[in-house]
Order: structure tokens, then C-alpha cells, then sequence
């Protein structure tokens, strides 16, 4: 390829990117926050009038026990995948690079189904186990508990969480845990010692990745859990599709946008403690 | 000292069919300076490995001591590595690197301090305990390595290749620094490198190895002088290798027929036999050249090819008339030098004795 036409193509790519971003996050953003501060309409959804009232709603207890809810619910879920993924991540480590490339395929085929309809397999999975169980059992419930949602949401989110685990792990030179065992540590030592504080950024991110859009899938607690455990999404997209509420929708939305805006903050000024600066030698 | 500090016995070593250490026997004194040499992939690092405890033989036995280690895993082996790239912990400073021994032992924070204080000053660190590795030199790096090792009073220190990411100047300096370290310390060091010189100038004895063989160990002038195989000679220091065969031998000489002439050389080993091919080994620094042949008795004749000036020293290559190259190595005197060009036929010649012959097998 010709410079000139290496250049073109990448200009052509930054401004289809650029517009993409501009029109569908950048642009949409600026209204909900302009909607924010505008009150409802009888007719028109909102009447082009400022106001701090919406602001004012979220400190309402009926909102803030929703928004405890889904940080609860979503904190568990981080936790449970936290659980479940670091060991995977980490056996996924020990296989030779050929099965660990095909391993982590496995990991990511789901992603290639939209996740809305492998929510409803897991529902409809979850009914046969229910229907079986009740022979035994015929008190048992599964399906519309806070279990179910548990469950939909874990399996929904356990890739986010070890793929960055995984990344972590596979960089970790081997040869630190053997200096560790060197040095007389036991393998619970290296673990405490090594691989653990080694692969916080690994831990940090994988949670990240797991907590913030919890609190946004509203199909998985509308599917799973019948509507009863609601999250901040289903709230906000109730607010905007059943309520017709579009100015409180909105200030919430901003609220929960806020919100994660603080903890990418927080994971980027942790990743460059933790390992960022592992990269930039100084010889 | 004579006291055995490691001994392996018949040791061998495969990775699935792959068989990279056969039958090795080697016995390391205490107190030495150990040097397994070797081109890569000879098995030097497997050695090394297997007595560090990352790695099992395959078959026989490795003693620390007189203790039989072979079940003992690293951590519980009083041997301590200073590894390739030094592997130091990145999210540990300089003084937690080096205590990290010392806190798994559970030793108190006052002795801790004392000790490590005490080992950052011998090499020379005591100014960065705090900086982490990222923030050091090649060379810092390479003495906190080794810091955090010997702090632990190891039995024994393995090093494997622990110079070999420095530059020249500063591998010259700490290849000093670590010999007058290991006097001070009195351990055995087991030292692993490719690099010949490295091996010659700081070991009390040198292990050649080769495809997973012990092909010769000795003293570095056993080995340079005396090297018991072609490959030996070859891969220490330069050499000049003429293929002959054997025309007589005597109880206290053998003539030893070399292209078209026959030399006759002082032998007394009874291997040899007449027809025997045997190479006869030249290293560059015993040869000198004159213009003619004088009234030296072992002499080749040749045409020079190039003259390469290097300061002290000047390299001379000189064919000869079988085709066979040979370097001259001599000290440089411009008076003597300027008298010699290329294309120039020339004779060589040797003082007796500093030939190496070795069977052709």
C-alpha cells in the first residue's frame, strides 16, 4: 500500500469511528443530560423547563433501595465470578499454548449468540431442572428467585471476568515463582506473595468488567427473576418505556453514568500502582 | 578444600523422547567456583536446574551434602538461584526483595534489617533500598539478584547465565566483582554460561558440556591447554586443527605426516599406532611466522591471506598448501609487521610441546 493511500484509509477510519461515536453515544448522552434538568409533559414527554427536581428524586429512599439492590446484587455476582474464574484463569495458564488457545475459544463461543437469547435457554433450562426437582421436592423454586437471576447473571458475565484474569496470568513470568520457591516459599507463600499482588490489575479489571454492566441488564432480572429483583436498569428502562417518566430516567441514567465514570477512575489510577509502570524500564 | 558439597550420579535427564542430560557424573566441592560450560542447548541450564530443585532427573541420584535430594523440592533445598533475567519481584522494593528469604523463615523484622542492610552494602546498594526494580540498572538489577540470594546463606549459589544481559564493559567488572564475592563468601558457586572467556577467567574448574555429555572437566589451563577433544579445543579459545596420520612411532616421539611434509613430535602415551589419523591441535598465540625457514624444526609453509591489525595483537591468516586456513596470532611490532604482506609466502613455525594431538575418531 501506497503511504498516500495508507493515509486516506486511516483518516477515512478515524472520522467513521469519530462519527459513529459522535452520533450514537456523544450526541444521545447530551440529551439525556440536557433531559435531566427538563420536566415531564402531559403530552410531549417533557416540557422544555429547567429544574432540579429529578436530581432531587433519586435521593428518594425508593430509589436508593433499588440502587443498594442492584449494587448488592451486582457485588455478589463480581464475587462469584471472581471465585469461579481466577482458578480457571489460572488452569487455563498451565495448558500448553495449543489447548489453551482452543480453551479459550470455548470461552468466548457463547459471545457469538446474542446473550438475550441464551438467557432464555438458561430459563428454559432452568424449568426442566425445576419441573425435575419438583418430584422430589414439590416446595422447590428456581425459576423467578433471586437464585435464578443469580445464576443468569454469573453465566452471563464469568467471560468478562476471566478473560482479563487470563491476560494477567498468562504475562506473569514463570520464573518469579520459581525465584519465590527458590527463596523457600511454600506454594501457598508464592501464592500470597507473588501471584496474587501480581495479578490485582488481572482481578481489578476482571470486576470491573463484571459489576458495571450488572447493573444495567435489566433482560436478565426481567427474564429470570419475573421483574420482582429489580436492577438500576430495569428502573431506568421502566421510567423510560412504562412510565413515560423520560426526565427521571434520565437524571438516573446520568447518576449511574457518574457513578461508573468514578470507578474506571479509580481501576486506571490502581492499574498504573499495581503494574503499570512494570513496562517502562529505566536502563 | 576437598569436602563434596553436590555430587550427581549418573544422572539423566529426558523431556518426553527428547534425552538432554545422559548418565552424568560430576562431583562439586565446597567452596569452589564451578563453571558448566557449553554451546546452547548442551544441557548446561538442565544441570543446573535439577540442582536448584525445578527440575527431577529422569534417573539417578543428586546428593546435597551427602543428603539424597532427588524428592526434596526447591524450597526446602538450601541452594539459592540468581536466575538469567534475575526475576526480581516488580511490586517489591529493592529491601523486600532481598528480605523476601528471610520473611519466609520468619525471622524478626530487627534481624531482618540487620542482615539485609548488611548484604545491600556488600554490593553496594544500600542507597536504593527503597527504589523499586524497574527503577535500577541492568547491573543494580543483577546484584539485588544476587543480594537476595546469598543473604539467605545458601549452601550453594547457582547462576545461570547472570551476566549475559549486561554490556561488555560492566560483564568485565562484575565477572571481577563476582569472583571476589564468592572468595569473600566462601560458598560454592555453580555458574552456568556460554561464553568462554567468562568461564576462564573466573573459575577454579570448568565443566564442558555437549549434547548432554561431560566432554572434559579441569582447571581453565587444563582445559585450554590440554583439551581431550576436538570439540573441547574447538570451542575454547581459538584453535588451529591440521589433520594427519601417524608414519611412526617411538617410545618418546611419534612422526605425524601433515600435508606433504612429516613432523615429528614428542609423545609418550602409548594410544596412538601407526596410520592412526590424528589432528593436531595449534592455538593461534603459540605460532609465529618468519620469512623463511630457519632452523626451525616444525615448520608449514603458506601464503598469507589477510593481516588484521587489533591494537595489542595483530591476526594473521595464512593458507596453506593442502587449502587449510591457519590463524597466527602475534604481538604487534611494527618494525617486524610492516616487513610481512598479503599474498606473501611465508613459513610458520612452533617451539616444541605446544601442540595438542588428538586421536581422530
Amino acid at each position: 500500500m501506497t503511504p498516500s493511500k495508507a493515509n486516506w484509509l486511516k483518516k477515512a477510519s478515524i472520522t467513521t469511528i469519530s462519527l459513529w461515536l459522535a452520533i450514537f453515544v456523544f450526541i444521545p448522552t447530551l440529551l439525556v443530560i440536557a433531559t435531566s434538568f427538563l420536566r415531564v409533559g402531559e403530552n410531549n414527554f417533557v416540557i422544555f423547563s429547567f429544574t432540579l427536581d429529578n436530581y432531587q428524586k433519586i435521593l428518594d429512599p425508593v430509589f436508593f433501595h433499588v440502587f443498594f439492590a442492584s449494587c448488592y446484587l451486582a457485588l455478589i455476582t463480581t464475587f462469584v465470578c471472581l471465585l469461579i474464574g481466577y482458578p480457571f484463569a489460572y488452569l487455563l495458564t498451565q495448558f500448553s499454548p495449543n489447548i489453551r488457545r482452543i480453551l479459550l475459544l470455548l470461552v468466548i463461543i457463547p459471545f457469538w449468540t446474542s446473550s438475550l437469547i441464551r438467557i432464555y435457554a438458561i430459563k428454559i433450562l432452568l424449568l426442566q431442572i425445576e419441573r425435575s426437582l419438583r418430584f422430589f421436592y414439590p416446595d422447590v423454586s428456581i425459576l423467578y428467585t433471586e437464585m435464578a437471576v443469580l445464576i443468569g447473571l454469573i453465566y452471563t458475565m464469568l467471560p468478562f471476568m476471566i478473560l482479563p484474569l487470563f491476560s494477567t496470568m498468562e504475562k506473569l513470568d514463570r520464573r518469579l515463582i520459581e525465584a519465590a520457591q527458590d527463596l523457600g516459599a511454600t506454594p501457598r507463600q508464592t501464592f500470597m506473595r507473588i501471584i496474587l499482588p501480581l495479578t490485582i490489575p488481572g482481578i481489578i479489571a476482571g470486576s470491573m468488567l463484571v459489576f458495571l454492566p450488572v447493573l444495567g441488564l435489566f433482560y436478565v432480572t426481567d427474564l429470570l427473576g419475573g421483574a420482582k429483583n429489580i436492577v438500576i436498569g430495569n428502573l431506568i428502562k421502566n421510567q423510560f418505556l412504562v412510565a413515560r417518566n423520560w426526565p427521571f430516567a434520565s437524571a438516573a441514567s446520568v447518576f449511574v453514568i457518574i457513578l461508573m465514570a468514578m470507578l474506571i477512575f479509580v481501576y486506571i489510577k490502581s492499574i498504573n500502582r499495581f503494574g503499570g509502570s512494570r513496562h517502562e524500564k529505566v536502563q | 578444600m576437598t569436602q563434596k558439597i553436590i555430587e550427581l550420579k549418573n544422572v539423566s535427564k529426558s523431556f518426553g523422547n527428547d534425552k538432554v542430560l545422559h548418565n552424568i557424573n560430576l562431583d562439586i566441592s565446597n567452596g569452589e567456583f564451578l563453571t558448566l560450560l557449553g554451546p546452547s542447548g548442551c544441557g548446561k541450564t538442565t544441570i543446573l536446574r535439577l540442582i536448584a530443585g525445578f527440575e527431577n532427573p529422569s534417573d539417578g541420584e543428586i546428593f546435597l551434602n551427602g543428603e539424597k535430594i532427588n524428592a526434596i523440592p526447591a524450597n526446602k533445598r538450601n541452594v539459592c538461584t540468581v536466575f538469567q533475567n534475575y526475576a526480581l519481584f516488580p511490586h517489591m522494593n529493592v529491601f523486600d526483595n532481598v528480605a523476601f528469604g528471610l520473611r519466609i523463615k520468619n525471622l524478626n523484622a530487627e534481624e531482618i534489617k540487620t542482615k539485609v542492610d548488611a548484604v545491600l552494602k556488600m554490593v553496594k546498594l544500600e542507597n536504593f533500598a527503597q527504589r523499586k526494580p524497574h527503577q535500577l540498572s541492568g547491573g543494580q538489577q543483577q546484584r539485588v539478584a544476587i543480594a537476595r540470594a546469598v543473604v539467605n546463606d545458601p549452601l550453594v549459589l547457582v547462576l545461570d547465565e547472570p551476566l549475559s544481559a549486561l554490556d561488555y564493559k560492566l560483564r568485565k567488572d562484575m565477572q571481577i566483582e563476582l569472583k571476589e564475592l564468592q572468595r569473600r563468601l566462601g560458598i560454592t558457586f555453580i555458574f552456568v554460561t556460554h561464553d568462554q572467556e567468562e568461564a576462564l577467567s573466573m573459575s577454579d574448574r570448568i565443566v564442558i558440556l555437549n549434547n548432554g555429555n561431560i566432554e572434559q572437566i579441569g582447571s581453565p589451563q587444563q582445559i585450554y591447554e590440554m583439551p581431550q577433544s576436538l570439540f573441547v579445543a574447538q570451542f575454547i579459545g581459538e584453535a588451529n586443527v591440521l589433520t594427519g596420520h601417524i608414519e611412526e612411532v617411538q617410545d618418546d616421539f611419534i612422526k605425524v605426516q601433515i600435508a606433504q611434509s612429516c613432523y615429528q613430535f614428542h609423545y609418550t602415551h602409548s594410544k596412538l599406532q601407526k596410520n592412526d589419523k590424528v589432528n593436531v591441535i595449534l592455538r593461534p598465540e603459540d605460532l609465529q611466522i618468519y620469512l623463511d625457514n630457519a632452523e626451525k624444526t616444525h615448520c608449514l609453509s603458506g601464503k598469507i591471506t589477510n593481516i588484521v591489525y587489533k591494537g595489542a595483537t595483530v591476526d594473521l591468516r595464512v593458507a596453506l598448501e593442502n587449502d587449510n586456513v591457519v590463524t597466527i596470532s602475534e604481538f604487534f611490532d611494527d618494525s617486524r609487521h610492516q616487513k610481512f604482506v598479503v599474498n606473501q609466502t611465508i613459513q610458520i613455525g612452533w617451539a616444541d610441546g605446544v601442540e595438542v594431538i588428538l586421536h581422530d575418531t
